[in-house]
């Protein structure tokens, strides 16, 4: 019984998702983990719905008390970088070790953020020659600041 | 003399009368500094923020359904 109410709300979540309707998403998925805690897509859905309604503190708490959610780097690291605990999103960021473009951007803006310029500078040359999305102005743009930023903490440097 | 801040001319000494009454302590409007702008810098990484693929969640569980049958 249980299992059947599970996959008619997962069905249903599935249906909304494109909507971005955050607040009904976290509904349906606070109602998923109220039958069964252990359901991590559920969990990672609220979290994202949480991040995306900017509640970093309550998204990160979530993550910190469940086991399950361990894995889930790329989303802790993201609020503690947007509540300025940005050492802790590098390190956070460092545990995953498969890292895909989205943990790489992440780690270019935590990198640019704690003014390590070289490190941030290497991820981002990786990411423009990578990167295959709408975003591209804006990544050179993010490129730029961290070359600007270089440039001005040793004048030495030409490239 | 009497015209200059007090803050531009410590080092200068005057038995300044005016003090008295209406001080010329320091300059009030400060002249404007150039300082290096923060150069713009997206936060492109909330636009990988995506909830995850839950095609599989709802395969799986016809999957089950149809072998508990």
């Amino acid at each position: 019984k249980n299992a059947e109410q599970i996959k008619a709300l997962y069905t249903e979540l599935h249906k909304i998702a494109p909507t971005q309707d955050w607040e009904r998403i976290l509904k349906v998925s606070k109602k998923i983990l109220g039958l069964s805690v252990n359901e991590k897509k559920a969990f990672h859905c609220k979290t994202v719905c949480l991040i995306q309604m900017e509640k970093f503190d309550e998204a990160l708490s979530g993550i910190e008390r469940n086991h399950e959610a361990r894995d889930l780097y790329f989303e802790k690291s993201y609020c503690e970088y947007r509540l300025n605990r940005v050492e802790e999103a590098y390190k956070t960021l460092k545990q995953c070790n498969q890292m895909t473009n989205k943990e790489k951007e992440l780690l270019a803006q935590i990198t640019y953020k704690l003014e390590k310029y070289q490190e941030s500078y290497e991820v981002y040359r990786d990411l423009v020659k990578n990167s295959d999305d709408e975003y591209d102005n804006e990544r050179k743009t993010n490129f730029s600041a961290v070359v600007a930023a270089m440039r001005t903490a040793d004048p030495s440097v030409t490239k | 003399l009497e015209k200059i801040a007090l803050t531009d001319r410590l080092d200068i000494y005057l038995e300044d009368s005016s003090l008295c009454t209406q001080a010329n302590v320091a300059r009030l409007a400060l002249n404007f500094e150039p300082v290096q702008c923060k150069p713009l810098f997206f936060d492109l990484a909330l636009n990988h923020l995506e909830l995850p693929n839950l095609e599989d969640k709802i395969e799986q569980k016809q999957q089950s359904q149809q072998g508990v049958k």
